[in-house]
């Protein structure tokens, strides 16, 4: 999948589950200070984002996303270790 | 008229409890060392002068106590609250001592009477883990004891709001505890932590009745208005684990009665749909949290000002 596809996708779980303006997402905008997400909604994120791409990602990579831009590379990395692994 | 406190969700983090036990390093390894080198049933005759102290001294701990005693019926003239609340002391230091002693790694004196165990190994065979919400009830921290008959990692999520010296000293106490310790840290760490655990397949364990860093529905308890934490059961609805509510009672000297409720299924991904599936799964808590404490109303061990005080609002 592009790039592009990924950052719309995610946008939309964003918008349309999380109510959140389009104009706040930005691709550094922090998930807590910026997006209003709580822990409870990252957790909520990661298993719509995990529901919505078809894989994993693990629980360290999920600790450390701090940023837009590390869940677009997080969900770039979930769907190539998952396109890498034996069916 | 002061306003009736409303009932609701709140989005604010419940500070009512500081997360420190009294006692200190020095008291607490006086009482360890007596209960686990020279017997429990000394430590238990230690802690009647104890009590007593409290409750003349603990003002707000006794204040707590007879709102709490209060409310399940144990009322009456001031000599009888002053006397149910040294037993609701007395209880509660023995729960704390048997504890000692039982996940020290010595239980062998301790009896387990089991309702519902089969409920957790149904619950486990869906392969979501298992989130069990309990309470401070009895000896709550014994259920991860009873729990290692399923064979499956336990992990407890517990506050690191201790004094560190205290912590420290009940580390060393606990070293070969059989489960593992999720500390809620007030990050997004320990709810990451709880969603790879459960992904695992493992059982989770948290309280239901005191909010650390969550936020809050206020609901009817014992008669009146009172919060909860949402947290537990908006994890449940998130991950789609199995909730299996659990309480752990005190029925007498090394006797204890562990009892699970049946499986609850709160799996539901849309978010404007799980407000009011959280709020009901909390109701149900409630109801089984209100059935176990009118069984075993001295074994509620929360000191500090539960219910929430009239004029204290924000809700919807």
């Amino acid at each position: 999948m592009a790039a592009d596809g990924i950052i719309e996708r995610v946008n939309g779980i964003l918008m349309d589950g999380f109510e959140i303006e389009p104009s706040l997402l930005k691709d550094d905008a922090k998930l807590g200070e910026d997006l209003g997400l709580d822990s409870l909604d990252a957790v909520d994120l990661i298993v719509a984002i995990e529901k919505g791409f078809g894989c994993r990602i693990n629980e360290t990579e999920a600790r450390a996303m701090r940023t837009l831009h590390d869940i677009y590379t997080g969900v770039r990395k979930c769907i190539d270790a998952n396109a890498g692994s034996p069916s | 008229m002061k306003p009736a406190a409303a009932c609701g969700r709140d989005d604010r983090r419940d500070a009512r409890w500081d997360g420190r036990s009294r006692g200190g390093s020095v008291g607490n390894w006086i009482f360890v060392t007596i209960a686990r080198k020279i017997g429990l049933r000394i430590a238990y005759l230690l802690l009647l002068p104890v009590a007593f102290y409290y409750v003349i001294f603990a003002a707000k701990a006794v204040k707590a106590s007879r709102s709490y005693l209060w409310r399940v019926g144990l009322g009456g003239s001031w000599l009888q609250r002053a006397r149910n609340s040294f037993r609701h002391f007395v209880q509660f230091g023995k729960v704390l001592l048997d504890r000692v002693v039982v996940i020290g790694g010595d239980a062998s004196r301790f009896e387990f009477a089991l309702d519902g165990t089969e409920h957790i190994e149904s619950a486990l065979r869906e392969g979501r883990g298992v989130l069990i919400i309990s309470a401070h009830v009895g000896g709550w921290e014994l259920a991860a004891h009873v729990l290692q008959r399923v064979n499956v990692p336990v992990n407890v999520v517990a506050s690191t709001d201790e004094a560190p010296q205290v912590r420290a000293f009940f580390d060393r106490v606990f070293r070969d505890r059989s489960f593992s310790v999720i500390s809620l840290d007030g990050t997004s760490a320990p709810s990451f932590a709880i969603m790879a655990a459960l992904a695992r397949g493992e059982i989770v364990a948290m309280h239901g009745d005191r909010a650390i860093g969550s936020p809050t529905e206020t609901l009817p308890f014992l008669g009146e208005p009172a919060r909860f934490p949402r947290g537990p059961h908006m994890l449940a609805a998130i991950t789609g684990a199995p909730v299996v509510h659990t309480f752990v009672a005190r029925e007498g000297e090394f006797r204890y009665r562990f009892r699970a409720y049946p499986p609850e299924k709160l799996a539901c991904l849309r978010r404007d749909e799980r407000e009011r599936i959280v709020t009901d799964s909390i109701r149900r808590f409630i109801a089984h949290l209100e059935e176990t404490i009118r069984m075993y109303p001295l074994q509620w061990f929360n000191f500090y000002d539960f219910w929430q005080p009239e004029g204290d609002s924000r809700h919807v």
